[in-house]
């Protein structure tokens, strides 16, 4: 445990000390300030344009941050071979996995903890401007439980990163795949719902069984995302919030396993 | 202390061609001794050697270190290794470094950082501790690299071409580090290109071409009826070739 808090606490030390990460930051709260002026332009619906902005900064930043610099530390071990001062040290190859995977998330979240404080300030005085009286029904608690669940699928995200860069060793590759697995995990649901309410398809064509499959391998990112609800004022059902969080977690438990499973074999 | 029994290696590549790397290596390193590995580039030393600490398989023969089966068992708490071209955590400093490098091997918190300075001003880089690595040249970061193969004490050191990159105080710096390792009994297995090094420093050395051991012995029996190392490495050599 304590090997794993070691290689954790350099990777997030590491990370910290990292230009590009004020970088995207900064850029975050450049778009939070653009949030503020985007609504005022509202005359309805301002909570939904502030809620959607804020929560849209969020997932913006952290994927950016996933991309141009998680998968870029990653790949950096495999090909800089940083990684041989690690393993060459009493540190097996299923600690390295998880300390890599621990030291990224913690500063997934310590970003989403910022970036949510920040879009919450953002959306407050968006609405602020515009009065409290002009607003729908609004929970602080859910728009809150929004950015909790925004930073697990970024976690998610982070966990298939991992996967593809100890698949395929290679920044490039790995941000690509990472990508398209962004894109197909987003949309894959509403794809399918289109698919099966209209009968579009025979429900025993080939493509309908391939789409089925593809969403048990995909993520289904669009499940984490509750921004309609928190917008609108909806009610959140509780059974949903647990499942979606159980999903979560075990998506990134098989990634991890995965990810363990390729860098046993992989040959550094 | 170190063995090599019967080791071979192959890499394939995509299209599964068969690329044989190393052929049927055997021999051993005793208790401290200071063994050096030489070869031409591509010889396959540096692929041995990552065979040694278990970053790649060998396709068949098996190695021992202390009589721990490479693969098998835990081997890392016994050695301190020195890659050929040391990458650190560029945003860390020497000292977090080094102090990562001694709790991972389960040294205390209280003997830690001394030793730490200790080492750091032993490669002359005391006033470089508190410094970023990205700051340092590259011949800091070999030192470093030293650094950080010394500050557990181990019994068995690794180095892959450990001059490499340093200038003629770096490498004096270095041989003498080595000589003291001697003296307190440790057993050194290392790499380089550098036979006046290899010359001064060795109890027996290894010759490596073409994946095949050419030759394992003492330095004095192979510079019999030749001027030096080097006169008689290239001679090994080119007889090789030729075969």
């Amino acid at each position: 445990m304590d090997k794993i808090y070691l290689v954790a606490w350099i990777t997030f030390k590491n990370c910290l000390r990292h230009k590009a990460l004020y970088g995207i930051l900064l850029m975050a709260l450049v778009l939070f300030g653009a949030n503020i002026i985007f609504t005022g332009m509202f005359s309805w619906d301002i909570t939904k344009a502030a809620v959607d902005f804020g929560l849209s900064t969020i997932a913006f930043s952290g994927l950016i941050l996933i991309f141009f610099f998680s998968i870029n530390m990653m790949s950096d071990d495999m090909e800089k071979k940083t990684i041989y001062l690690i393993l060459s040290r009493p540190i097996s190859k299923v600690q390295y996995i998880l300390c890599k995977y621990a030291g990224l998330s913690t500063v997934i979240l310590i970003s989403s903890i910022v970036l949510g404080c920040c879009s919450a300030i953002s959306v407050w005085l968006s609405i602020a401007m515009m009065g409290f009286d002009k607003v729908l029904p609004f929970t602080w608690s859910f728009f809150f439980l929004a950015v909790l669940f925004q930073t697990l699928s970024l976690l998610v995200m982070m966990a298939l990163a991992l996967l593809w860069v100890m698949i395929t060793s290679h920044q490039f590759t790995a941000a690509l795949l990472c990508l398209m697995t962004y894109f197909v995990g987003q949309n894959m649901e509403n794809v399918k719902n289109i698919v099966v309410s209209r009968k579009m398809l025979d429900p025993d064509a080939l493509s309908v069984k391939v789409m089925e499959l593809a969403s048990w391998i995909f993520p289904n990112l669009s499940a984490f995302n509750f921004k309609t609800a928190v917008a609108h004022g909806l009610e959140i059902n509780p059974s949903m919030i647990i499942y979606t969080a159980l999903y979560g977690v075990s998506y990134i438990g098989i990634c991890l396993c995965l990810s363990i499973f390729f860098f046993k074999r992989k040959e550094l | 202390m170190i063995l090599f029994k019967r080791v071979h290696k192959t890499f394939y590549s995509a299209g599964f061609r068969s690329y044989p790397v190393l052929h049927d290596i055997s021999f051993s390193v005793e208790p401290g001794e200071i063994f050096g590995f030489l070869g031409p580039n591509g010889a396959g030393k540096s692929t041995l050697i990552k065979i040694l600490l278990n970053f790649i398989q060998a396709s068949s023969g098996e190695l021992f270190i202390r009589n721990l089966k490479i693969g098998r068992d835990n081997f890392q708490h016994l050695i301190g290794y020195l890659p050929e071209m040391p990458c650190f955590y560029e945003n860390l400093t020497g000292l977090e470094t080094l102090r990562f490098a001694g709790k991972t091997s389960q040294m205390k918190e209280s003997v830690l950082m001394d030793a730490a300075q200790k080492t750091l001003a032993r490669l002359k880089l005391g006033h470089a501790g508190n410094m970023l690595i990205k700051a340092y040249s590259k011949g800091m970061k070999q030192r470093l690299g030293i650094a950080m193969s010394l500050i557990h004490d181990p019994e068995i050191y690794i180095l892959d071409e450990p001059m490499s990159g340093l200038d003629p105080m770096g490498r004096k710096l270095i041989t003498d580090v080595i000589l003291e390792l001697k003296e307190r009994g440790k057993t050194v297995f290392f790499s380089s290109h550098i036979l006046s090094d290899i010359e001064k420093l060795c109890d027996r050395i290894g010759i490596l071409n073409k994946g095949r051991l050419l030759y394992t012995g003492s330095v004095d029996e192979i510079i019999t009826g030749s001027q030096d190392v080097e006169t008689s490495f290239v001679e090994l050599i080119e007889q090789d070739e030729v075969r």
